[in-house]
């Protein structure tokens, strides 16, 4: 079975640590603190997340980032050997977006590997559609994607189509 | 200086072996720190708290319960980390040829009050750190 290794990035409150939650098989191992300022959300990753699962003939690790900027350094320590990786965005909420936009910059600038954008909440009343997101951030339609991150079919169906991606264009997920 | 501070300070400033301490909230911002000097305390901080929560995660997994001290040994120094219990986290930096036991002793003595000025500036500040 081949073994892969992705990363699961993007702002705070995104949904990361909830992805991965939704789709690992293994008891995920988690590093959430409280947050002692106003974030939107009660706690906060510090370290890492990680959880695994199989896809067909795949294994895939799932490494979870801080989304936190003053974490950042976990940011390219948890890039070391990645196979690729997901770049989650919050489609309810536009004003997350410019800072988003900023953080899947410095991810490209830094990592040529394949990556896929994630568009969650598509569940939320306003949310934005992918193709919207996707112009948003100069992006072939294709590479950006919506799903519930709480939701395990979303989550899986959405990983099938970032290892089909990856097959298919073999690269540089983001040239259209 | 605040009573946390002057307690970091004391710690640091009795002990020539220690170069620095900062104690850090668990989602990784400074509460305070010593000596007044120390620079780079931000992005320490944050360090500081992944450490902590990592080490934890990694006692837990193997059934050790919770870790009472983190023991670093670099080439040039060492750090210790330490809960605060479930409050905050400490950060010391020593050179690396300490009386390791004398060291440890200062800082475990100092912990209980540590605790305590922590417990009391929640109180006061209402759950503010």
């Amino acid at each position: 079975m081949a073994e892969i290794k992705i990363v699961v990035t993007g702002p705070v409150g995104v949904g990361k640590t909830t992805f991965i939650k939704a789709i690992s098989q293994i008891p995920v191992v988690e590093t959430e603190e409280r947050s002692t300022v106003d974030i939107g959300k009660p706690t906060t990753t510090v370290a890492l997340d990680f959880g695994a699962v199989n896809l067909g003939d795949v294994r895939i690790r799932l490494f979870g980032t801080p989304g936190q900027e003053r974490f950042s350094f976990m940011w390219e320590d948890l890039m070391r050997g990645a196979t690729g990786y997901v770049f989650l965005v919050d489609s309810s909420d536009p004003s997350s977006l410019p800072k988003a936009k900023r953080m899947l910059q410095f991810y490209m600038s830094r990592y040529d590997v394949p990556f896929i954008v994630g568009a969650t909440k598509q569940d939320l009343d306003g949310a934005w559609p992918p193709d919207f997101i996707a112009a948003y951030f100069g992006l072939p339609e294709w590479a950006v994607i919506g799903l519930v991150a709480t939701d395990e079919g979303s989550v899986r169906e959405f990983l099938i189509r970032f290892l089909e991606l990856m097959k298919q264009k073999g690269g540089k997920v983001w040239i259209g | 200086m605040d009573r946390l501070e002057s307690l970091l300070h004391d710690l640091v400033s009795r002990s020539p072996e220690i170069k620095g301490a900062v104690l850090v909230t668990l989602d990784g911002f400074p509460i305070a720190y010593a000596p007044a000097h120390l620079t780079d305390v931000e992005r320490q901080a944050a360090v500081i708290a992944s450490l902590a929560s990592l080490a934890a995660r990694s006692t837990k997994m193997v059934s050790m319960g919770e870790p009472e001290e983190i023991l670093i040994t670099a080439q040039d120094g060492r750090m210790f980390v330490y809960h605060v219990e479930d409050i905050a986290a400490l950060g010391v930096l020593t050179v690396k040829d300490i009386t390791a036991g004398l060291i440890l002793l200062k800082i475990r003595q100092m912990l209980p009050e540590l605790m305590r000025e922590l417990k009391d500036m929640i109180n006061v500040g209402g759950g503010g750190i």
